[in-house]
């Protein structure tokens, strides 16, 4: 675990983080599973989780490959133990790769995803169909790397899901040799798609708060079950390359296929940003820990747009600056570095409208959390709250007015009141 | 075990007043009654404190001077903010979500008894 | 039913602390009486009494065991509950204190929800449109509400426009929206 401690690493001024060369953010349960969710309703519960494993396994194969060289790991069972530490690192549980260079069999325990739908809606709804993507990209890619096997060399199933009320996870690996061609979107590749970054209203203390949950995120490790939990939420370790690939894969398909199903295919992941701001940000916002570090909220508009962007800075979405506030009316933001325009850049080229769902909708969110919440008197923040906030009474409009997918200098959105 | 009519050559002190810890209240969290409030006395301790539960069974996982996160053995962890007082409870998550209330009041009741004794 | 109705339907009564009457198969609150020192929030008790009822006689049905005039009985530590199904499209659920004698109780029932039966519609609840139903049925039981509509568009591929009236929808359309709401709450058929 140390060690990957030491692998970790920041890119100055951009509020990016590296795991070896390759990006990972901070991401809770709840923006998961809805992302995840959006992709499977786009592209049906087989394709879903063809597209999701397939895009883990390309991402966690450059980030193993990467690992394993810098640890110095040379031999299979080395390079397994790394990526059964990496794992729970990750806060995605638990795995037993018990797979060779032909396949064979995984299990896992207290898996995020599964762990984490049972959590959430197992009460009210019967799975029928795995949800483990990740961890199936994760161990065909692990055993890929740990073999000397190129990418793609492995396919996963999820045999058993403990989502779906099985006792454990269970996956099978075989043999598929097709090859993936993607290049890896990395630390290089960033360094080439990123801004300089700019200074934005109250930098000075956006920036502080910010280094100091960083310190404090650090030390954050997971627990015996591989869950990582910090603030009092479960949170990952994830790769923007899972999620960007998804994403965009899902759009695009969508775009093609059934373009009169695109408005509400972006809107349900622009919906992922409101589900981090709410329950992330949110959350941080009024845990012990945020109290101990920075103090007790105030609550008003100015205070929480700016802590939220503190908080999205260290969970390394990027440097986002708050660039004209003007309460009840008008936030505008800026980002130098996002996790999503350098993917889309890299991979797909120019764009001809922008493309970062996330960024704009989690700053639609952070403008009504900050105006329809009422943070002194320390509200529970659940799901009944969140109806109220974003069904019933979401008065903002947002528009990403500028992106760099599309040419442009800086990521820009503004939220107006609507 | 106190004795009647025993006699003693120290002078009886007026019993000391015991910390007082509030009661259990629901706190913010990402998932059903999984964290829970309580509030500590700010005059307390915070190196006895943290020894009365290492003792019990908690592990200290942070080095922030103004947090303090323990977590137990079985599985649930106290984050304690030294200077307001508050700590957040948070229920071990393989507890099932009808059961965590009761866990919750149990693991107050617990803490209650170990602040206690940090006197 | 108007709220007039209701309080000259349950006069005399006594022991009764609460009537819900519960449009089916949508378990909307049709119409309710709550006794003053009540606080209940009649819309959530009426879709709980309606779900716990129609289960009750799904469960019936499998055993093969099944009556249009069953009723159910709860006996709670604070009150005694009863359900009766009014009419096809209705259930009717009367709570009492406790301590009243259950055959008074039957009793004051049987009397109770004829004077209801009396004055309920028999057409509203099978004009409604079935694209509406299924519609209502997910807004209530899926998860994530507040996106359920941009999920069955996107599972669907029907147009949020299309959606928003479903009134409108095509038998052909209905039964991608019944499909695609078995598959966001995990069903096998939808028995609305």
């Amino acid at each position: 675990m140390n060690q990957l401690k030491e692998f970790s690493a920041e890119l100055p001024g951009q509020d990016l983080k590296f795991l070896g060369s390759t990006p990972y953010v901070y991401h809770c349960h709840h923006f998961n599973l809805f992302h995840d969710q959006t992709v499977e309703d786009a592209l049906g519960e087989e394709e879903g989780f063809l597209i999701r494993s397939r895009a883990a396994q390309s991402a966690v194969w450059q980030l193993l490959s990467d690992l394993v060289a810098k640890a110095g790991a040379s031999t299979p069972a080395e390079r397994l133990q790394l990526a059964a530490a990496v794992f729970p690192w990750m806060g995605q549980g638990r795995l037993e790769l018990l797979a060779g260079a032909e396949g064979g069999n995984v299990r896992g325990d207290h898996l995020h995803y599964s762990f984490a739908w049972r959590e959430k809606y197992g009460a009210r709804v019967r799975r029928r169909f795995p949800v483990d993507a990740f961890a199936a990209g994760f161990a065909a890619a692990a055993t890929e790397v740990a073999f000397s096997l190129p990418p793609g060399a492995l396919a996963s199933r999820e045999q058993s899901c403990f989502a779906c009320r099985q006792p454990a996870c269970g996956f099978e690996l075989g043999r598929q040799d097709v090859p993936s061609q993607a290049e890896p979107v990395n630390r290089e590749v960033f360094l080439r798609h990123i801004r300089q970054p700019s200074e934005g209203l109250e930098e000075g203390r956006i920036a502080e708060i910010a280094t100091g949950l960083n310190e404090f995120l650090l030390g954050v490790d997971g627990d015996e079950r591989g869950l990582v939990q910090g603030f009092g939420i479960f949170i990952t370790r994830h790769l923007p390359g899972y999620y960007d690939q998804t994403a965009y894969d899902t759009i695009h398909h969508i775009e093609k296929h059934a373009p009169q199903a695109t408005p509400a295919v972006e809107e349900l992941f622009g919906e992922s940003g409101h589900v981090c701001a709410f329950y992330t940000i949110g959350n941080i916002l009024l845990s012990p820990e945020w109290e101990a570090m920075v103090g007790t909220l105030r609550g008003d508009v100015e205070e929480i747009v700016t802590s939220s962007v503190a908080i999205t800075r260290a969970l390394g979405f990027g440097h986002w600056t708050v660039d004209e506030l003007e309460p009840d009316r008008r936030l505008v933001m800026r980002s130098s570095s996002n996790y999503e325009s350098p993917f889309y850049f890299e991979r797909y080229g120019l764009s001809e409208k922008p493309r970062c769902y996330f960024f704009a909708n989690a700053s639609r969110a952070i403008m009504q959390l900050a105006h329809r919440v009422d943070w002194a008197s320390r509200p529970e923040l659940t799901e009944d709250l969140y109806l109220s906030l974003f069904k019933a009474d979401l008065k903002w409009r947002v528009e990403e007015t500028r992106c760099c997918s599309k040419g442009d200098d800086v990521c820009e959105v503004v939220v107006t009141k609507g | 075990m106190v004795q009647p009519n025993t006699v003693t050559d120290t002078p009886l002190l007026p019993p000391r007043e015991a910390p007082r810890i509030t009661g259990l209240s629901r706190d913010s969290g990402c998932a059903r009654s999984l964290n829970w409030r309580c509030d500590l006395p700010v005059d307390l301790d915070p190196e006895v404190v943290e020894s009365v539960l290492v003792a019990s069974g908690y592990g200290s996982r942070s080095q922030h001077p103004a947090l303090k996160v323990f977590r137990h053995c079985e599985g649930h962890e106290l984050a304690w903010v030294v200077t307001t007082g508050r700590v957040q409870i948070r229920v071990n998550s393989v507890v099932e979500p009808p059961a965590r209330e009761e866990e919750a009041h149990r693991i107050h009741r617990d803490l209650s008894d170990l602040v206690r004794r940090s006197l | 039913m108007t709220p007039e109705h209701l309080a000259k339907a349950v006069e005399d009564i006594p022991s009764l602390r609460a009537v819900f009457v519960t449009a089916m198969p949508d378990c909307l609150l049709f119409g309710s009486w709550l006794h003053a020192e009540s606080d209940w929030d009649e819309e959530q008790v009426a879709t709980y009494f309606g779900d716990l009822f129609r289960a009750n006689r799904e469960g019936l049905k499998a055993l093969g065991s099944w009556s249009s005039e069953m009723q159910v009985t709860i006996e709670a530590p604070d009150h005694l509950i009863i359900l009766h199904e009014l009419t096809a499209d209705f259930v009717c659920a009367c709570v009492f204190e406790r301590g009243a004698a259950l055959g008074m109780v039957r009793l004051h029932t049987r009397r109770l929800l004829q004077r209801i039966s009396d004055s309920l519609p028999s057409f509203e609840a099978e004009q409604r449109p079935r694209g509406v139903r299924v519609m209502e049925f997910l807004n209530r039981y899926a998860p994530d509400p507040h996106a359920v509509l941009l999920r069955v568009s996107l599972r669907t591929r029907l147009s949020m426009d299309e959606l928003n009236e479903p009134q409108k929808l095509t038998d052909e359309q209905i039964a991608l929206v019944e499909q695609t709401a078995c598959g966001i709450l995990g069903l096998q058929t939808l028995n609305i």
